[in-house]
């Protein structure tokens, strides 16, 4: 019996990757996501994987989940003041978030 | 009609002809078999269970029978079938009755679509569930019997069902599986627990089953809502440890311990959620039976 496939992303790499200051970034299509204490879990429908996500990178996906499509001087202006998150983590964050298939940019 | 009532001709009758339809918690199964133990064991395990008129619905098919081989004259196996096909590779006959409640087990898991199915114990104590999900080896059954046996009301020791809107828990109230030393360590704990004969040499080793008390029977389609989530550990030796778990990784224990949740999808995902919401979890370490009930008295009092 296979039982649910749960993979664990903890998305702490803070290095800023190049090219990550202009795109647009969105979720992707088919995903869930909930807080779950001061974490946050997403669902992808179409591939069945679930991640778990530290509070930072949770807090960019719930912001992209209520306003698709920002780029990341309005991401950090929507999440600077609760966050106070610097622009380094901000990226870094994006790029694990892209690696692991739960965002995508229109570049 | 309960199994009780049927007397043991009547029940050989039953499972040798139309079928036994035997009702635990929210599911109706039907069993055919004319193998001796296959009637003691469920005389012996499920005397409190209600039976339903052959004509009735049921849930699952189950049978087990001799497989149509020529090695059965020389090694007597057993096969189980699930809706007339055969599930699983044949066991040595002696066998048959574990691998009944296998195959119930096997049906729950892989049929099941309208609740979210977990691999976990649960049992209900004033008004409240608590959910110990956790893999093979970890005790989960161990505890699941001495807590049932300790003013816990068992719901389930293998099948824990959460309802999608409301995420409240439900089981089957069947049996519980007892594995190698646990067997005897529930019997000295236990003191009026009913477990039956152990069968030797299985996949898992010795096991034997511990019959349901008659309350968690008669209450089994009562639904509880979840409070606790507990994923426990047995480890000879230890102390007595309940530590609180982060809400994330208890979500992720629960994700990995439930059967059709890539079935389910995203109402798998929200119903996992909802769970976890409504619970505080913990881990839970011990080798002491007696610490180990005191620990969940105080849980359900509040004082933990």
């Amino acid at each position: 019996m296979k039982k649910g496939d749960a993979s664990a992303d903890v998305h702490t790499d803070q290095r800023p990757p190049a090219g990550l200051d202009s795109p647009r970034w969105r979720l992707v299509p088919e995903l869930h996501l909930r807080r779950c204490g001061d974490q946050w879990v997403a669902f992808h429908s179409g591939r069945g994987t679930t991640h778990l996500v530290d509070a930072g990178a949770g807090r960019v996906l719930a912001c992209l989940q209520r306003e698709p499509g920002l780029d990341l001087p309005a991401l950090a202006a929507r999440l600077g003041p609760e966050s106070d998150t610097p622009a380094g983590a901000m990226t870094g964050w994006l790029a694990g978030l892209r690696d692991s298939g739960l965002v995508r940019d229109d570049a | 009609m309960r199994v009780s009532e049927l007397g043991h001709a009547g029940l050989r009758r039953r499972l040798s002809a139309d079928g036994l339809l035997l009702a635990t918690g929210p599911f109706v199964t039907r069993i055919r078999s004319r193998i001796p133990s296959v009637a003691e064991g469920i005389n012996s395990l499920y005397p409190d269970c209600e039976v339903h008129n052959a004509d009735s619905f049921y849930d699952f098919d189950c049978e087990l029978r001799p497989p149509r081989s020529l090695r059965r004259f020389y090694r007597p196996q057993v096969v189980f079938l699930s809706d007339q096909r055969v599930v699983f590779k044949p066991l040595p006959r002696h066998q048959a009755y574990p691998m009944l409640e296998w195959g119930m087990n096997w049906c729950i898991a892989s049929h099941v679509q309208n609740r979210l199915v977990l691999h976990a114990a649960a049992l209900e104590r004033n008004g409240r569930a608590l959910i110990l999900p956790a893999p093979p080896g970890s005790g989960k059954s161990t505890l699941c019997a001495a807590l049932a046996s300790h003013g816990w009301r068992l719901m389930t020791d293998e099948s824990v069902l959460v309802a999608l809107d409301t995420a409240e828990i439900s089981g089957p109230a069947r049996p519980i599986s007892l594995k190698n030393a646990s067997i005897n360590v529930i019997r000295d704990f236990c003191s009026e627990a009913n477990v039956n004969t152990p069968v030797h040499d299985t996949l898992k080793g010795t096991v034997a089953h511990m019959r349901p008390p008659r309350d968690a029977v008669e209450r089994a389609r009562q639904r509880a809502p979840p409070a606790w989530v507990v994923f426990p550990r047995f480890r000879p030796g230890a102390d007595t440890r309940l530590i609180d778990r982060a809400p994330g990784e208890a979500f992720m224990g629960l994700v990995a311990n439930a059967f059709n949740y890539a079935a389910l999808g995203g109402r798998a995902f929200h119903a996992i959620g909802d769970l976890v919401d409504r619970t505080r979890a913990f881990d839970f370490t011990y080798s002491r039976l007696d610490e180990a009930m005191a620990t969940f008295e105080a849980l359900a009092d509040g004082r933990q």
